[in-house]
C-alpha cells in the first residue's frame, strides 16, 4: 500500500542514519558521541509526534552536526556522509507524512506521494553516488578546467536564483 | 521560496563555511547530498507560462430535519501538457462547520487528468460566496510554490428555518386596495353581502335587488359586496446585543429569526404585502412587496442579520425608523425587549399603527440554567414579575402581546392575538 510506503521509508532512513553516526563513532570507539546518535534517533521520533514545532528542523541540524564532529575527528567519512545524507531523507519523510496526514486516500495523492518518494530516492542516489564515486576516482583537474567549472557553477547558480524568482 | 528551501540553503551554507574554515574536503562532500535534493526539486518545478489549470465548483444544498447540508464539489483539472504537483486548499468561512470531506489536498495531475475535492458543511444560517480557488504548483518536494488563484465562483445562502404555520385569518384596520382575503369593509365586488344602495348608471345588471326594487317602483337598487383586500403589514426583528442571550449553542436570537422568517413566508404566502426591518448595530430592511421575490429578499436579509454589539445610545428601539412601514400597516415586531423600549410602542400607537409585540421569553430560554437555591428562585420570580409588568404595560396601550416560551409553538398564539386584536378598530 502507498499509504505505508511513508511510514516504512522514514524507518529505514531513520534507522540508516542512526546506524551510520553511530557505526562511525563506534568504530572509533568514541561511546559519547554512539549514545549521543542514538538520542538523536529518540529526538527523531518525538519530531514526528511534533512534525508542525522546530523539532524536527532540530533533528536534522543535531544529526548534520554530530556528522561535522564525526569528520573532523577522523570518524569514517563515508559513513558519517551517509548519516547526514539519510537524515536529509529522514526530514523530508517526516514533513510529507505531515502534509499528507490522514487526506492521501485519493489517487491523485496517492500519485504525488510516490512521485515525491521517486523524487527523493533519486537525489539520495545520485548523491551518494556521486560520494562515492568522487571518492573512489581520484582527478587530477588542471587549474584552468578548474576555473571553468567554477565559472559554470557560478553562472548555474545565477540561472538557478533566476528561475526562482521567476516561478516563486 | 518557502522555509524549507530557505533550511536547505542554511544548512549548505553552514557546511560551506565549515569545510572552508577547517579545510575539510570530506565535510564538503558532504554538501553534495543537500545540493541533488535542491536540484531533482528545481528542475521539477513547473514554469508559471505552462501551467493551465481549471477550477470548477458546484454546490448542492439540502436540509434534513430542519439541518440545512451544503455538499461543496471542487473539480480541478490539468490542461497542461505536463504533470503537475498541486497543494489544493479551501479556507474556510466564518460560521461554517465541516460536517465530512476534505479541505486541502496534495495532488499529482497528470495531463489532461482531473482531481475532485468534496467536502460538506452546515451553517445555522447565511450567505456563503466563493470567488476562486487557491491552489499551489510545486515540485515534488514541494522546494518551489508557485501560487494560483483559479476562478471559482458559487454562492450558497442557508435560510433560516421556517416552520409551516396555516394561514392566519388577519382583520386589519386598513387594508390595501388590492384583491386579496381579507373583508375590507368596504362595498365594492366580493363574495360576502355589504349592503344595498341606489342603483348608479353602469352598476351590473346582474347586481340588481330585484326584490327591494319591486317595493319602491321608479327606484332601482343594487347589492354591494364585501370588497377582500390585502394587508400591510411590517415586521421588525430586534437584533440588538442588549436584547439576545446565548446559552451554548442555542441562541435566542435564532429562535426569533425563524420566527420572523415563518410568519414572513405565512403571510406572503396569503398574499399580503410585508416589509422587514432587522433593528441592530448594522439596519438592514427590505421595502413592502408581494410574492417569491419578496420572500427571497427577506429571506436573504434574515439569512445575514446577525446580533452585534453596539454601544450607541441610538441601539434603544426609541430610534427605529418606523416611518419607512406605510401608515396603515400592522407593525409585528419581534423583541425580548429592554427595560427602555416601552416609549415606540407609544409612538406607534401615536403615528396609528396596529402592533403586535411577539417577545421571546429569556427568563424560560435560561431557566435550565439557573440555580435551584432560594436565591436565584427569588431572582428569578422578581425578574419575571418585572418583565410582566413591562408587557402590561404594553398591553395597556392596546397593543396584543404574545409572551413567548421559544419551546412552544408560535402559531396558535399569533392566530389568537391577531384574531382578537380587531377589537382595536372600535377604539
Amino acid at each position: 500500500m502507498a499509504f505505508s510506503f511513508r511510514k516504512t521509508f522514514f524507518a529505514v532512513c531513520l534507522i540508516i542514519s542512526v546506524l551510520c553516526l553511530s557505526l562511525g563513532y563506534g568504530l572509533s570507539g568514541q561511546w559519547v558521541g554512539v549514545v549521543i546518535s542514538l538520542i538523536t534517533g529518540a529526538a527523531w521520533l518525538l519530531a514526528r509526534k511534533y512534525p508542525n514545532s522546530i523539532l524536527p528542523l532540530a533533528s536534522l541540524a543535531i544529526s548534520i552536526c554530530l556528522a561535522v564532529a564525526g569528520n573532523l575527528n577522523g570518524d569514517s567519512a563515508f559513513l558519517m556522509t551517509c548519516g547526514s545524507g539519510f537524515a536529509l531523507a529522514t526530514w523530508d519523510l517526516l514533513l510529507l507524512d505531515s502534509a499528507l496526514g490522514s487526506h492521501s486516500s485519493a489517487v491523485q495523492t496517492r500519485q504525488y506521494e510516490i512521485k515525491h518518494l521517486q523524487s527523493l530516492a533519486l537525489a539520495l542516489g545520485s548523491g551518494l553516488m556521486v560520494i562515492f564515486l568522487g571518492r573512489l576516482v581520484r582527478l587530477q583537474i588542471p587549474f584552468v578546467v578548474l576555473l571553468l567549472s567554477i565559472a559554470l557553477v557560478v553562472f548555474g547558480l545565477d540561472r538557478i536564483w533566476g528561475y526562482v524568482n521567476k516561478t516563486g | 521560496m518557502n522555509n524549507k528551501t530557505l533550511s536547505i540553503g542554511l544548512i549548505l551554507f553552514s557546511l560551506l563555511i565549515v569545510a572552508l574554515i577547517t579545510r575539510d574536503g570530506d565535510i564538503a562532500w558532504m554538501m553534495i547530498p543537500f545540493l541533488t535534493y535542491l536540484g531533482v526539486g528545481f528542475l521539477q518545478t513547473p514554469t508559471m507560462e505552462k501551467l493551465q489549470i481549471v477550477a470548477k465548483r458546484t454546490l448542492e444544498q439540502t436540509r434534513a430535519d430542519g439541518i440545512a447540508l451544503v455538499n461543496v464539489t471542487l473539480n480541478i483539472q490539468n490542461q497542461a501538457l505536463e504533470t503537475v504537483h498541486l497543494f489544493i486548499n479551501e479556507p474556510l468561512q466564518d460560521e461554517m462547520k465541516i460536517i465530512e470531506g476534505e479541505l486541502s489536498r496534495w495532488a499529482t495531475l497528470q495531463p489532461g487528468e482531473s482531481t475532485e475535492l468534496n467536502y460538506s458543511f452546515t451553517a445555522t444560517r447565511g450567505n456563503f460566496s466563493w470567488s476562486s480557488l487557491q491552489v499551489l504548483a510545486t515540485d515534488p518536494f514541494g522546494l518551489i510554490e508557485t501560487r494560483l488563484l483559479l476562478p471559482a465562483y458559487a454562492t450558497a445562502q442557508i435560510r433560516p428555518q421556517i416552520k409551516k404555520f396555516k394561514a392566519i385569518p388577519l382583520r386589519p384596520r386598513n387594508t390595501v386596495h388590492v384583491p386579496g382575503s381579507i373583508p375590507a369593509r368596504l362595498g365594492g365586488s366580493g363574495t360576502d353581502f355589504f349592503g344595498v344602495r341606489e342603483y348608479h348608471p353602469g352598476d351590473s345588471l346582474r347586481t340588481l335587488d330585484w326584490r327591494l326594487t319591486a317595493r319602491h317602483p321608479r327606484k332601482f337598487f343594487t347589492k354591494e359586496f364585501e370588497q377582500e383586500e390585502i394587508a400591510e403589514i411590517g415586521l421588525i426583528l430586534d437584533a440588538r446585543q442588549a436584547t439576545n442571550l446565548q446559552i451554548g449553542e442555542d441562541d435566542l436570537f435564532e429562535h426569533s429569526v425563524s420566527a420572523t422568517a415563518s410568519l414572513a413566508e405565512t403571510f406572503l404566502h396569503q398574499g399580503h404585502r410585508v416589509s422587514l426591518l432587522v433593528f441592530g448595530k448594522t439596519m438592514r430592511n427590505v421595502f413592502p412587496g408581494y410574492g417569491k421575490t419578496q420572500l427571497h429578499r427577506i429571506m436573504g436579509c434574515l439569512s445575514k442579520a446577525r446580533v452585534e454589539f453596539d454601544g450607541r445610545s441610538s441601539a434603544h428601539l426609541d430610534f427605529l425608523p418606523i416611518r419607512m412601514f406605510p401608515s396603515h400597516a400592522l407593525i409585528i415586531i419581534i423583541s425580548s425587549l429592554t427595560s427602555t423600549d416601552r416609549p415606540i410602542f407609544k409612538r406607534l400607537r401615536a403615528y396609528g399603527y396596529q402592533a403586535l409585540l411577539i417577545s421571546p421569553d429569556p427568563i424560560d430560554f435560561a431557566y435550565s440554567t439557573l440555580g435551584q437555591d432560594t436565591t436565584s428562585q427569588l431572582a428569578v420570580r422578581a425578574t419575571r414579575l418585572e418583565r410582566r409588568l413591562e408587557l402590561n404595560n404594553i398591553a395597556q396601550l392596546q397593543i396584543p402581546v404574545i409572551d413567548w416560551k421559544v419551546s412552544q409553538p408560535l402559531f396558535p398564539l399569533v392566530r389568537n392575538a391577531l384574531t382578537r386584536s380587531r377589537g382595536q378598530r372600535e377604539m
